[in-house]
C-alpha cells in the first residue's frame, strides 16, 4: 500500500545519489510519520544500517532516502538458507512546499531513522488577534 | 490477541523469506495489536548460521531498546519479547505508550543452552547458540 505522500519509483524518476545500490533486492523501509505545528516527523525502520551507509536527500520537494544493510558476517559463518548479502532500501517522499529543506535534520538509532522536518514559517499556524 | 502478518506488496523480499528465511520453520509469530496499528510489526523472521561450534541467528528489531528485551530459550526454543515505544508519539520517553510482543523461534536441536548469548544493535538481535559437544562435527581417523 502506497502511503500519503509517498512517491512510487515505478511512476517517477527515482535519480541517482552518493550512495548506490550495489547488488540485491530493494525493499521499501516501514515508516511512520506525523505533523505537528512546528514540523513533519518521519520515523523509518532501518534495521543493520549504519550511518555511513545512509543517504537522505531532499530535491524538488521530494526525500528520498537510500540505505544499504551490510553484515559483516564472519568467514567461518556457514548460512542455512539463502540470504542477500546485502538488503537495500529506498522511500521517496513527497514533503511539499511547507518543509524548509534547509532545516531538516536526522538521527539513526537502534535501527531507527527520525527525520525532522520543520515547516517553512509562512505556514505555521498562527494565532489571529482579534481587535 | 490477534495475529498480524504483515506482508508489504512492494517488496519482492517478502515472498521469498517466508519460505526460505527461516530453516527451521520458526514458530508462527504472535503479535498483539491492541492500541493502534502504530504497533503492527512485520513477521521478524531469523537469518541462521553455523560453524563448528555454534549456530547464530540474527532477528531484525528496529526501535528496541536493549532495556526493553528479554530473551528465554528452552531445548528447540528461543523465546524473546519485547516493549515497543508508540513511533507516533513523537517522543521515546518512558511514558510514551507502549505495547509488548513476543516472538518465539524454533532454533536447532543439541544446544546448550546455558551457554546462550545475545546482543542487541542498531535494531538486530544477534544470538550466539553454542553447540553441545555431541552435535559437534568430529574428524574420523582412518586407520
Amino acid at each position: 500500500m502506497i502511503e500519503k505522500n509517498e512517491v512510487s519509483c515505478e511512476t517517477e524518476n527515482c535519480g541517482t545519489s552518493a550512495l548506490s545500490v550495489r547488488s540485491g533486492p530493494v525493499y521499501k523501509p516501514r515508516y511512520h510519520s506525523h505533523y505537528s505545528e512546528e514540523a513533519w516527523e518521519v520515523k523509518v525502520s532501518l534495521p543493520g544500517v549504519q550511518k555511513e551507509q545512509l543517504d537522505v536527500m531532499v530535491e524538488n520537494e521530494i526525500m528520498e532516502i537510500k540505505a544499504a544493510r551490510l553484515f559483516d558476517t564472519p568467514e567461518a559463518w556457514r548460512p542455512l538458507a539463502d540470504y542477500p548479502p546485502e538488503k537495500n532500501y529506498r522511500l521517496r517522499l513527497d514533503v511539499g512546499p511547507e518543509v524548509d529543506p534547509e532545516g531538516v535534520t536526522a538521527e539513526l538509532k537502534d535501527g531507527i531513522l527520525v527525520l525532522r522536518l520543520p515547516l517553512r514559517e509562512e505556514v505555521k499556524p498562527r494565532t489571529i488577534e482579534v481587535k | 490477541m490477534k495475529m498480524i502478518r504483515y506482508n508489504d506488496p512492494g517488496s519482492a523480499y517478502s515472498e521469498w523469506e517466508s519460505f526460505f528465511a527461516d530453516p527451521f520453520r520458526a514458530f508462527a509469530p504472535f503479535f498483539r495489536s491492541t492500541l493502534s496499528s502504530a504497533y503492527e510489526r512485520p513477521h521478524q523472521p531469523a537469518e541462521w548460521y553455523e560453524d563448528d561450534d555454534h549456530y547464530y541467528a540474527r532477528v531484525e528489531l528496529p526501535g528496541v531498546k536493549r532495556s526493553d528485551l528479554s530473551v528465554d530459550a528452552e531445548d528447540g526454543l528461543v523465546r524473546f519479547s519485547y516493549e515497543l515505544r508508540d513511533y507516533r508519539s513523537g517522543e521515546d520517553s518512558e511514558s510514551s505508550p507502549s505495547e509488548r510482543f513476543e516472538q518465539v523461534l524454533r532454533s536447532p536441536e543439541g544446544v546448550n543452552l546455558a551457554g546462550i548469548s545475545a546482543k542487541l544493535a542498531d535494531g538486530i538481535l544477534e544470538l550466539t547458540l553454542p553447540k553441545a559437544p555431541e552435535k559437534k562435527a568430529v574428524r574420523v581417523e582412518i586407520k
